[in-house]
Protein backbone atom coordinates (compact mmCIF):
# COMPACT_ATOMS: atom_id res chain seq x y z
CA UNK A 1 0.00 0.00 0.00
CA UNK A 2 1.65 3.43 -1.12
CA UNK A 3 1.13 6.99 0.63
CA UNK A 4 -1.55 7.30 -2.64
CA UNK A 5 -3.48 4.63 -1.89
CA UNK A 6 -4.07 6.34 1.36
CA UNK A 7 -4.84 9.55 0.17
CA UNK A 8 -7.09 8.52 -2.47
CA UNK A 9 -8.58 6.25 0.41
CA UNK A 10 -8.60 9.17 2.92
CA UNK A 11 -9.84 12.13 0.20
CA UNK A 12 -12.87 9.63 -0.75
CA UNK A 13 -14.61 9.77 2.45
CA UNK A 14 -18.24 10.62 1.56
CA UNK A 15 -19.76 12.94 4.26
CA UNK A 16 -23.24 11.64 6.26
CA UNK A 17 -25.96 13.97 6.40
CA UNK A 18 -27.46 14.94 9.83
CA UNK A 19 -30.50 13.41 10.49
CA UNK A 20 -34.09 15.69 9.87
CA UNK A 21 -34.24 15.76 13.43
CA UNK A 22 -31.04 16.63 14.23
CA UNK A 23 -31.45 20.54 14.50
CA UNK A 24 -34.50 20.07 16.48
CA UNK A 25 -32.62 18.20 19.26
CA UNK A 26 -30.03 20.07 19.18
CA UNK A 27 -32.27 23.46 19.94
CA UNK A 28 -34.21 21.43 22.88
CA UNK A 29 -30.22 20.63 23.98
CA UNK A 30 -29.50 24.11 24.29
CA UNK A 31 -32.76 25.48 25.56
CA UNK A 32 -32.77 22.59 28.45
CA UNK A 33 -28.66 23.97 29.26
CA UNK A 34 -30.01 27.45 28.70
CA UNK A 35 -32.98 27.14 31.43
CA UNK A 36 -30.51 24.98 33.66
CA UNK A 37 -29.03 26.82 37.02
CA UNK A 38 -25.53 27.62 36.21
CA UNK A 39 -22.69 25.28 36.98
CA UNK A 40 -21.07 25.68 40.59
CA UNK A 41 -17.92 26.95 40.68
CA UNK A 42 -14.52 25.30 40.57
CA UNK A 43 -13.77 24.56 44.74
CA UNK A 44 -10.38 27.01 44.25
CA UNK A 45 -10.14 27.08 48.21
CA UNK A 46 -10.31 23.21 48.48
CA UNK A 47 -7.82 22.48 45.42
CA UNK A 48 -5.47 25.21 47.70
CA UNK A 49 -5.81 23.54 50.54
CA UNK A 50 -4.92 20.30 48.73
CA UNK A 51 -1.96 21.25 47.62
CA UNK A 52 -0.61 23.29 50.69
CA UNK A 53 -1.15 19.96 52.23
CA UNK A 54 0.50 18.10 49.70
CA UNK A 55 3.60 20.10 50.15
CA UNK A 56 3.62 19.83 53.52
CA UNK A 57 3.64 15.99 52.94
CA UNK A 58 6.16 15.85 49.96
CA UNK A 59 8.29 18.39 52.28
CA UNK A 60 8.57 15.73 54.82
CA UNK A 61 9.35 13.15 52.58
CA UNK A 62 12.28 15.12 51.78
CA UNK A 63 13.00 15.99 55.63
CA UNK A 64 12.82 12.13 55.71
CA UNK A 65 15.07 11.62 53.20
CA UNK A 66 17.55 13.49 54.06
CA UNK A 67 17.77 12.56 58.00
CA UNK A 68 18.32 9.05 56.77
CA UNK A 69 21.82 10.38 55.68
CA UNK A 70 22.60 12.78 58.16
CA UNK A 71 21.44 13.29 61.98
CA UNK A 72 18.37 16.69 62.12
CA UNK A 73 19.17 20.32 62.97
CA UNK A 74 18.47 21.02 66.20
CA UNK A 75 15.22 22.93 65.49
CA UNK A 76 13.85 20.10 63.73
CA UNK A 77 14.06 17.58 66.06
CA UNK A 78 11.11 17.93 67.64
CA UNK A 79 8.89 17.07 64.25
CA UNK A 80 11.01 13.84 64.21
CA UNK A 81 8.06 11.38 65.22
CA UNK A 82 6.34 13.18 62.47
CA UNK A 83 8.88 12.52 59.89
CA UNK A 84 8.38 8.97 59.30
CA UNK A 85 4.72 8.49 58.85
CA UNK A 86 4.52 11.92 56.32
CA UNK A 87 7.34 10.35 54.47
CA UNK A 88 5.30 7.21 53.89
CA UNK A 89 2.22 8.86 53.30
CA UNK A 90 4.41 11.07 50.62
CA UNK A 91 5.74 7.96 48.99
CA UNK A 92 2.49 6.73 48.80
CA UNK A 93 1.07 9.56 46.90
CA UNK A 94 4.02 9.86 44.23
CA UNK A 95 3.97 6.29 43.30
CA UNK A 96 -0.08 6.32 42.85
CA UNK A 97 0.48 9.20 40.71
CA UNK A 98 3.20 8.10 38.79
CA UNK A 99 0.83 4.31 38.22
CA UNK A 100 -2.09 6.69 37.47
CA UNK A 101 -0.17 8.33 34.40
CA UNK A 102 1.99 5.31 33.59
CA UNK A 103 -0.99 4.10 31.66
CA UNK A 104 -1.60 7.44 29.62
CA UNK A 105 2.22 7.52 28.94
CA UNK A 106 2.25 3.92 27.45
CA UNK A 107 -1.02 4.76 25.20
CA UNK A 108 0.47 7.61 23.47
CA UNK A 109 3.66 5.83 23.46
CA UNK A 110 2.12 3.37 21.23
CA UNK B 1 -13.94 34.78 -6.10
CA UNK B 2 -17.76 33.34 -5.40
CA UNK B 3 -16.76 30.75 -3.03
CA UNK B 4 -14.88 33.37 -1.09
CA UNK B 5 -17.88 35.52 -0.98
CA UNK B 6 -20.00 33.09 0.06
CA UNK B 7 -17.90 32.09 3.29
CA UNK B 8 -17.46 35.82 3.79
CA UNK B 9 -21.46 36.32 4.20
CA UNK B 10 -21.92 33.61 6.20
CA UNK B 11 -19.30 34.66 8.84
CA UNK B 12 -21.18 37.68 8.51
CA UNK B 13 -24.05 35.82 9.31
CA UNK B 14 -22.59 33.63 11.89
CA UNK B 15 -21.19 37.11 13.72
CA UNK B 16 -24.26 38.50 13.53
CA UNK B 17 -26.17 35.34 14.92
CA UNK B 18 -23.84 34.89 17.88
CA UNK B 19 -24.01 38.67 18.85
CA UNK B 20 -27.70 38.22 19.06
CA UNK B 21 -27.53 35.31 21.16
CA UNK B 22 -25.08 36.89 23.54
CA UNK B 23 -27.56 39.98 23.99
CA UNK B 24 -30.43 37.53 25.03
CA UNK B 25 -31.62 36.01 22.05
CA UNK B 26 -31.10 32.36 22.11
CA UNK B 27 -33.37 32.05 18.89
CA UNK B 28 -30.16 33.19 16.84
CA UNK B 29 -28.74 29.95 17.50
CA UNK B 30 -30.82 28.13 15.29
CA UNK B 31 -29.06 30.08 12.30
CA UNK B 32 -25.66 28.89 13.56
CA UNK B 33 -27.09 25.26 13.64
CA UNK B 34 -28.72 25.09 10.24
CA UNK B 35 -25.53 26.37 8.57
CA UNK B 36 -22.86 24.28 10.54
CA UNK B 37 -24.20 21.18 11.41
CA UNK B 38 -23.70 18.74 8.33
CA UNK B 39 -19.91 19.91 8.84
CA UNK B 40 -19.87 19.35 12.89
CA UNK B 41 -21.70 16.01 12.25
CA UNK B 42 -19.88 15.22 9.10
CA UNK B 43 -16.16 15.70 11.30
CA UNK B 44 -17.39 13.99 14.00
CA UNK B 45 -18.20 10.89 11.70
CA UNK B 46 -14.88 10.74 10.60
CA UNK B 47 -13.98 10.44 14.24
CA UNK B 48 -16.03 7.62 15.16
CA UNK B 49 -18.05 6.30 11.97
CA UNK B 50 -21.01 5.69 14.17
CA UNK B 51 -23.88 7.70 13.07
CA UNK B 52 -25.59 7.86 16.24
CA UNK B 53 -22.74 8.69 18.41
CA UNK B 54 -21.59 11.10 15.75
CA UNK B 55 -25.22 13.34 15.82
CA UNK B 56 -24.38 12.74 19.72
CA UNK B 57 -21.47 14.22 20.02
CA UNK B 58 -22.08 17.05 17.41
CA UNK B 59 -24.62 17.56 19.60
CA UNK B 60 -22.70 18.22 22.77
CA UNK B 61 -20.20 20.24 20.38
CA UNK B 62 -23.31 23.00 19.66
CA UNK B 63 -24.06 22.96 23.40
CA UNK B 64 -20.48 23.62 24.15
CA UNK B 65 -20.17 26.44 21.90
CA UNK B 66 -23.78 28.05 22.82
CA UNK B 67 -22.19 28.33 26.24
CA UNK B 68 -18.88 29.78 24.91
CA UNK B 69 -20.60 32.28 22.43
CA UNK B 70 -19.78 35.03 24.60
CA UNK B 71 -15.69 34.23 24.64
CA UNK B 72 -16.21 34.42 20.94
CA UNK B 73 -14.53 37.71 19.91
CA UNK B 74 -13.88 37.12 16.43
CA UNK B 75 -10.29 36.92 16.51
CA UNK B 76 -10.29 33.54 14.00
CA UNK B 77 -13.37 32.83 11.32
CA UNK B 78 -16.22 31.85 13.48
CA UNK B 79 -15.62 27.99 11.27
CA UNK B 80 -12.60 28.07 12.96
CA UNK B 81 -13.67 28.78 16.11
CA UNK B 82 -16.41 26.14 16.45
CA UNK B 83 -14.53 23.69 14.90
CA UNK B 84 -12.10 24.11 17.64
CA UNK B 85 -14.99 23.72 20.01
CA UNK B 86 -16.24 20.67 18.10
CA UNK B 87 -12.69 19.01 17.98
CA UNK B 88 -12.24 19.47 21.88
CA UNK B 89 -15.43 18.32 22.34
CA UNK B 90 -14.93 14.98 19.94
CA UNK B 91 -11.46 14.69 22.23
CA UNK B 92 -12.62 14.38 25.27
CA UNK B 93 -15.60 12.17 24.39
CA UNK B 94 -13.17 9.81 22.72
CA UNK B 95 -11.15 9.81 25.62
CA UNK B 96 -13.82 8.58 27.67
CA UNK B 97 -14.95 5.71 25.32
CA UNK B 98 -11.58 4.74 25.43
CA UNK B 99 -9.24 2.99 22.21
CA UNK B 100 -11.56 2.42 18.95
CA UNK B 101 -12.48 -0.71 19.07
CA UNK B 102 -10.50 -3.67 20.39
CA UNK B 103 -10.73 -5.41 16.89
CA UNK B 104 -9.19 -2.74 15.05
CA UNK B 105 -5.40 -2.68 16.85
CA UNK B 106 -3.54 -4.33 14.71
CA UNK B 107 -1.23 -6.35 16.94
CA UNK B 108 -4.46 -7.82 18.38
CA UNK B 109 -6.20 -9.03 14.72
CA UNK B 110 -2.80 -9.92 13.69
CA UNK B 111 -1.38 -12.26 16.72
CA UNK B 112 -4.95 -14.02 15.57
CA UNK B 113 -5.36 -14.04 11.99
CA UNK B 114 -2.29 -12.54 9.89
CA UNK B 115 -3.67 -10.52 6.78
CA UNK B 116 -6.72 -10.50 7.63
CA UNK B 117 -8.41 -7.61 5.49
CA UNK B 118 -6.90 -8.43 2.28
CA UNK B 119 -8.97 -9.43 -0.46
CA UNK B 120 -11.46 -6.54 0.29
CA UNK B 121 -13.32 -4.94 -2.30
CA UNK B 122 -11.83 -1.35 -2.81
CA UNK B 123 -14.58 0.00 -1.29
CA UNK B 124 -14.81 -2.40 1.90
CA UNK B 125 -10.54 -1.44 1.69
CA UNK B 126 -10.72 2.17 1.67
CA UNK B 127 -13.15 2.31 4.65
CA UNK B 128 -11.07 -0.13 6.81
CA UNK B 129 -8.04 2.41 6.04
CA UNK B 130 -10.51 5.24 7.60
CA UNK B 131 -11.08 2.53 10.99
CA UNK B 132 -7.58 2.20 10.89
CA UNK B 133 -6.99 5.83 11.13
CA UNK B 134 -9.00 5.65 14.92
CA UNK B 135 -6.11 3.51 16.16
CA UNK B 136 -3.40 6.04 15.45
CA UNK B 137 -2.17 8.37 18.63
CA UNK B 138 -4.29 11.01 19.08
CA UNK B 139 -1.97 13.92 17.84
CA UNK B 140 -2.00 11.89 14.31
CA UNK B 141 -5.34 11.06 14.35
CA UNK B 142 -6.65 14.86 14.97
CA UNK B 143 -4.21 15.86 12.13
CA UNK B 144 -4.96 13.42 9.10
CA UNK B 145 -8.60 13.21 10.17
CA UNK B 146 -8.88 17.52 10.18
CA UNK B 147 -6.43 17.88 7.15
CA UNK B 148 -8.84 15.41 4.74
CA UNK B 149 -11.78 17.12 6.51
CA UNK B 150 -10.20 20.50 5.49
CA UNK B 151 -9.88 19.15 1.86
CA UNK B 152 -6.01 19.26 2.51
CA UNK B 153 -5.89 23.10 3.29
CA UNK B 154 -2.75 22.48 5.62
CA UNK B 155 -3.28 26.33 6.64
CA UNK B 156 -6.95 25.78 7.87
CA UNK B 157 -5.87 22.39 9.74
CA UNK B 158 -3.29 24.39 11.12
CA UNK B 159 -5.21 26.90 12.55
CA UNK B 160 -7.59 24.81 14.36
CA UNK B 161 -5.44 22.68 15.93
CA UNK B 162 -3.42 25.75 16.87
CA UNK B 163 -0.27 24.19 15.91
CA UNK B 164 2.57 25.90 13.24
CA UNK B 165 2.14 24.46 9.61
CA UNK B 166 5.69 22.67 10.26
CA UNK B 167 4.48 20.73 13.44
CA UNK B 168 1.40 19.77 11.55
CA UNK B 169 3.07 18.91 8.23
CA UNK B 170 5.54 16.75 10.52
CA UNK B 171 2.61 15.25 12.21
CA UNK B 172 1.25 13.99 9.05
CA UNK B 173 4.07 12.45 7.63
CA UNK B 174 4.27 10.35 10.94
CA UNK B 175 1.07 9.91 10.99
CA UNK B 176 0.73 8.03 7.70
CA UNK B 177 3.62 7.03 7.57
CA UNK B 178 2.58 5.17 10.40
CA UNK B 179 -1.02 4.58 9.14
CA UNK B 180 0.57 2.83 5.95
CA UNK B 181 2.51 0.48 7.96
CA UNK B 182 -0.40 -0.41 10.07
CA UNK B 183 -2.27 -1.30 7.18
CA UNK B 184 0.36 -3.29 5.40
CA UNK B 185 0.12 -5.62 8.56
CA UNK B 186 -3.22 -5.66 7.92
CA UNK B 187 -2.66 -6.98 4.95
CA UNK B 188 -4.39 -4.07 2.99
CA UNK B 189 -2.87 -4.14 -0.80
CA UNK B 190 -3.68 -1.34 -3.44
CA UNK B 191 -6.07 -2.65 -5.83
CA UNK B 192 -4.34 -5.11 -8.32
CA UNK B 193 -2.11 -6.25 -6.01
CA UNK B 194 -1.64 -9.86 -5.10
Amino acid sequence: MTLDDLDRALRGDEPIAPSSGFAASVRAAVAEDAAAPPPLRFPWLRLALGMAACLVVAAAGTLLAVSAAAPLAVGMRALEPLLQPLGYAGLALVLSLALLRLPVLLMRRF
Amino acid sequence: MAAKGRMDNANDEDAADAARVVGGDPSAFDGIVQRWQQRLVGLAWRFCRDRALAEDMAQEAFVKAYRALAGFRGESAFGTWLTSVALNTYRSRLRQLGPPLATLDPARVLAREPGLLRGLEEGQRDEAVRRAVLTLPPRYRDAIVLYYFHEMDVAETARVLDLAEGTLKAHLHRGRELLKRRCETLGLRPEGAA
